[in-house]
């Protein structure tokens, strides 16, 4: 199937990008008419790189030795630092910027591209078009009246404020280097209809001319593209009103006046795309949160000479931007970027017909956790965003097969008979509640789930039946949407034998995927149960303080926060805190998304982030959360380890093994079985009986390469007499392999004199063991 | 594709557990994802058992499997 058939279609990817306002301007840029970088500008500055600033500068200013000295800065009352302490004196700093640097590099003669225009009046409005239009290979002429000696001298006299002649001559230079000639003329009405005559487009900047000369009254020009009812004949450098132009919008009406110029030139249309000329909005949102209080250290009238100074009231720039969601998710943090950008990598990942998918580890590492689109003031949707991508991979055949591996062979364990059971009460046909601890708590807390249904069925009236299965989350978040629906249809149709059970939900995270579905069961949360029927806790020994650590799972789960925050107060409880990032805006602890397979690094990180920020021990009520944080090294309990303790220090228990996790789960469904029902349960395959043993460092190694007791076991029970097997004479030990579904396992190992295998290392590949032959 | 290395164990003198023949240097064809690789380890001459070692199947063919996964 073509690929094309599973990518995003580019108006979602237009719908998404408008949604991440990263990209806006700065709030200064935007009021800036000629929308200089000033953020840029203020972080040179601030480096103490005056040179870099005058290049920045230059980028974007015309003229800019004149207009750096007499900017009028009407950015100042919009830069975002004006609501905190005072707006960044950036006029100021660009004086200071071109008094101290001079123009970088030789001047760019754009080669001559045949165009041409006229501007009459050396002002500032004129000026700047002649120097954006020279930029684009134009040659302009600038009239001047006869009358001044100079172009300098006739500048001079038009300016709002004063700038040293030596300024402006150099200014002149500059132009004329890059294209521009000045000519001296007697400015009248009959220069201008020669010109017209000669099919020359004709600028007049009224800010050094007479309007007089126009033939039509200059309130009838166009305020779009300063067009008058004379064709080819362009206006600007009014005064407003009765008060002088003031510099910057001279320039401003120069620019808009070149674009239109330019336009007419090229036949294209004059009035396409303008909205964004001159000071525009920005829908930029930039947080004063924790910004320090620094006054400005620049003031008028004060010479803007002292580079201490200049490198203070620069670094007083708040550097506007928005990156909330970035700066509170790892994940966002070490791809390096934001949102808007990583939406047109992963539409740019969906088109690539043949070459290297880069962006994949970027749709798999999110977590899923939708802090970003909480915290982002446009509710940007990282999580459907990744999702939906990897759906879409799945569909057209590109997810890589090694990168959900591991939790989706471990979901098909929980679909097995070594797990799966739904069960009704032991004495009652129909039950009124079904609990439902889900995988990883019976995989973590096995003996606290057989504690709470022991409770349960102690306290609550009309049958109390018990599901130990898998939500089908892993399946969920890795995109596979078919095997999602496969694993929640056939638990719904188990547990529909019952009657019609409320489900008592132990884990969050079953509990938001499971109302996810389109007819999701009724489920009320184990919190809730314990709550209502005035369960408290004991207290653990010295136990006082504890920091209430929330899911991100729950964050759409007020009812179930609410429960816990009651159960966890306590007579004996002291301080309750909560980390920062809580409640309905909980960062995640690495394990949601999947993230634990695909990247362990980052999900390592995304703990130890989530634990720095518990200033106590952490308490918690989701299995994965507990795991997490108890194995980046805080001390952490699950709240069910408070209520049925089964350790001195709940919040010393070390983190389950990923082998632990699956015995776990076979023993608490054989135990329960056998308790309420009196059944055998399901008898463990043979090979789990072979004996192993192993030093920590292996048992660690082997973790992180997520294999499993039960995969070297497997290798074991098939290496003597068909398996693949080679033997050491010096250190007599072997070397077995085999491969099991899609993985080739190789076990080093001996046999003690107890019989147990002592496993040296074990290791896996994917790939497939071809052809073997000798050295030819 | 070939790739122009050899990979042997770290240590030990390994033989083929199932007719005792001392390994020596071979080729193994490593296939994944439509695409295959000619490699030089220590192979039973006998058997045709090919000894994948840890380094290689952690570094190397790690590397190379989880770029085909990307292509
Ligand atoms: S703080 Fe800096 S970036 Fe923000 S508006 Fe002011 S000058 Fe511009
Ligand atoms: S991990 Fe959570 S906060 Fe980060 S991008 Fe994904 S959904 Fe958003
Ligand atoms: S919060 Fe994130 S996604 Fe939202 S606008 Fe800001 S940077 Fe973009
Ligand atoms: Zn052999």
């Amino acid at each position: 199937m073509a690929i094309w058939d599973f990518a995003m279609e580019q108006s979602e990817l237009r719908k998404l990008e408008h949604l991440c306002i990263q990209e806006e301007w700065a709030y200064c840029r935007a009021a800036c008419p000629l929308h200089i970088d000033a953020r840029s500008l203020c972080q040179a500055l601030a480096e103490g790189d005056v040179n870099k600033a005058r290049t920045i500068l230059e980028k974007t200013m015309p003229i800019a030795g004149i207009l750096g000295r007499i900017c009028e800065a009407p950015c100042e009352l919009e830069c975002k630092r004006s609501e905190a302490d005072g707006a960044v004196r950036i006029g100021l700093l660009e004086q200071f910027c071109v008094k101290n640097a001079s123009r970088r590099g030789k001047p760019m003669k754009v080669p001559d591209r045949g165009r041409y225009a006229a501007v009459l009046g050396c002002g500032i409005s004129g000026l700047t078009v002649a120097h954006d239009l020279a930029r684009k290979g134009y040659r302009i002429q600038v009239y001047y009246p006869e009358s001044d000696a100079e172009p300098q001298i006739s500048l001079e006299k038009h300016l709002p404020g004063p700038v040293e002649q030596s300024v402006l001559t150099g200014e002149i230079a500059h132009l004329k280097k890059i294209g521009v000639h000045f000519i001296p003329a007697k400015c009248d009405r009959q220069l201008l209809a020669e010109l017209l005559e000669k099919q020359t487009i004709v600028y007049v900047g009224i800010d050094a001319m007479d309007a007089g000369i126009l033939p039509s009254p200059p309130d009838q020009r166009d305020p779009v593209t300063l067009g008058t009812p004379d064709k080819g004949v362009f206006i600007g450098g009014f005064p407003d009103g009765s008060a002088a132009v003031r510099a910057i919008d001279a320039a401003c009406e120069g620019r808009r006046a070149a674009v239109s110029i330019d336009r007419l030139t090229q036949n294209a249309s004059l009035y396409a795309d303008r909205g964004r000329e001159g000071p525009v909005p920005t829908r930029l949102v930039t947080s004063l949160e924790g910004v320090e209080t620094a006054a400005p250290v620049l003031a008028d009238g004060m010479d803007a000479g002292k580079p201490s100074l200049v490198q203070k009231e620069a670094a007083r720039c708040l550097s506007c931007e928005c990156m909330v969601c970035v700066r509170d998710c790892v994940y966002l943090e070490v791809y390096g970027a934001y949102p808007k950008s990583y939406a047109r990598q992963i539409y740019n990942n969906e088109s690539i017909v043949k070459g290297t998918r880069k962006a994949n580890p970027l749709i798999n590492s999110c977590m899923l956790c939708g802090l970003c689109t909480a915290l982002c003031p446009n509710d940007f949707p990282m999580a459907d965003l990744c999702l939906g991508a990897r759906q879409r991979m799945v569909q057209g055949g590109k997810m890589p097969p090694s990168a959900h591996d591991f939790a989706l062979k471990d979901l098909e364990f929980s679909r097995s008979d070594a797990f799966f059971m739904v069960c009704g009460d032991p004495d009652h046909d129909r039950c009124q509640w079904l609990f439902f601890p889900g995988c990883q708590l019976c995989a973590t807390h096995p003996e606290q789930v057989a504690d709470t249904y022991a409770w349960l069925r102690q306290n609550l009236a009309g049958g109390v039946g018990i599901a130990l299965a898998c939500c089908g989350a892993p399946a969920h978040w890795s995109g596979r949407q078919q095997i999602f629906t496969e694993t929640a249809e056939n638990l719904t149709t188990e547990t529909e034998k019952l009657g019609h059970p409320r489900w008592i939900m132990a884990c969050p995270s079953c509990q938001q995927t499971l109302g996810q579905l389109d007819s999701p069961p009724s489920q009320v949360s184990l919190w809730e149960i314990f709550s209502r029927e005035g369960l408290k806790p004991p207290s653990p020994k010295g136990q006082k303080n504890f920091c209430l650590v929330d899911p991100c799972s729950a964050s759409d789960l007020p009812l179930v926060r609410q429960a816990t925050r009651h159960l966890a107060r306590n007579d004996a409880t002291g301080k309750i805190s909560e980390p920062r990032l809580n409640a309905d805006v909980a960062a995640c602890c690495g394990y949601g998304g999947l993230l634990a397979n695909v990247d362990p690094n980052l999900a390592k990180r995304a703990a130890e982030r989530r634990a720095t920020e518990c200033q106590d021990d952490a308490l918690t009520y989701c299995a994965m959360c507990r795991e997490q944080i108890a194995r980046s090294g805080h001390r952490a309990a699950h709240i069910l380890d408070l209520f049925f303790p089964h350790a001195d220090d709940p919040f010393e228990r070390p983190a389950a093994g990923l082998s632990e996790s699956r015995m776990n789960r076979r023993r608490l469904k054989n135990e329960l079985l056998k308790a309420y029902w009196r059944e055998a349960g399901t008898e463990p395959p043979d090979y789990l009986s072979i004996a192993l043993q192993m030093s920590g460092q292996t048992r660690q190694l082997l973790e992180t390469r997520r294999i499993l007791d039960s995969d070297i076991q497997q290798v074991l029970a098939a290496a003597e007499p068909e398996g693949q097997q080679f033997y050491d004479p010096d250190s007599e030990t072997y070397l077995s392999s085999r491969r099991l579904g899609d993985v080739t396992f190789w076990v080093h190992h001996a046999q003690q004199t107890d019989g147990r295998q002592w496993i040296y290392t074990a290791y896996s590949h994917r790939m497939v063991i071809g052809k073997i032959s000798r050295k030819d | 594709m070939q790739i122009n290395q050899q990979f042997n164990p770290s240590k030990g003198s390994w033989q083929c557990a199932r007719c005792r023949t001392p390994l020596e240097p071979g080729h193994v064809a490593l296939n994944y994802l439509e695409n295959s690789f000619r490699v030089g380890v220590l192979v039973c001459p006998r058997c045709r058992q090919a000894l994948i070692p840890e380094d290689m199947a952690t570094g190397k063919m790690l590397e190379v499997e989880k770029l085909l996964e990307d292509k």
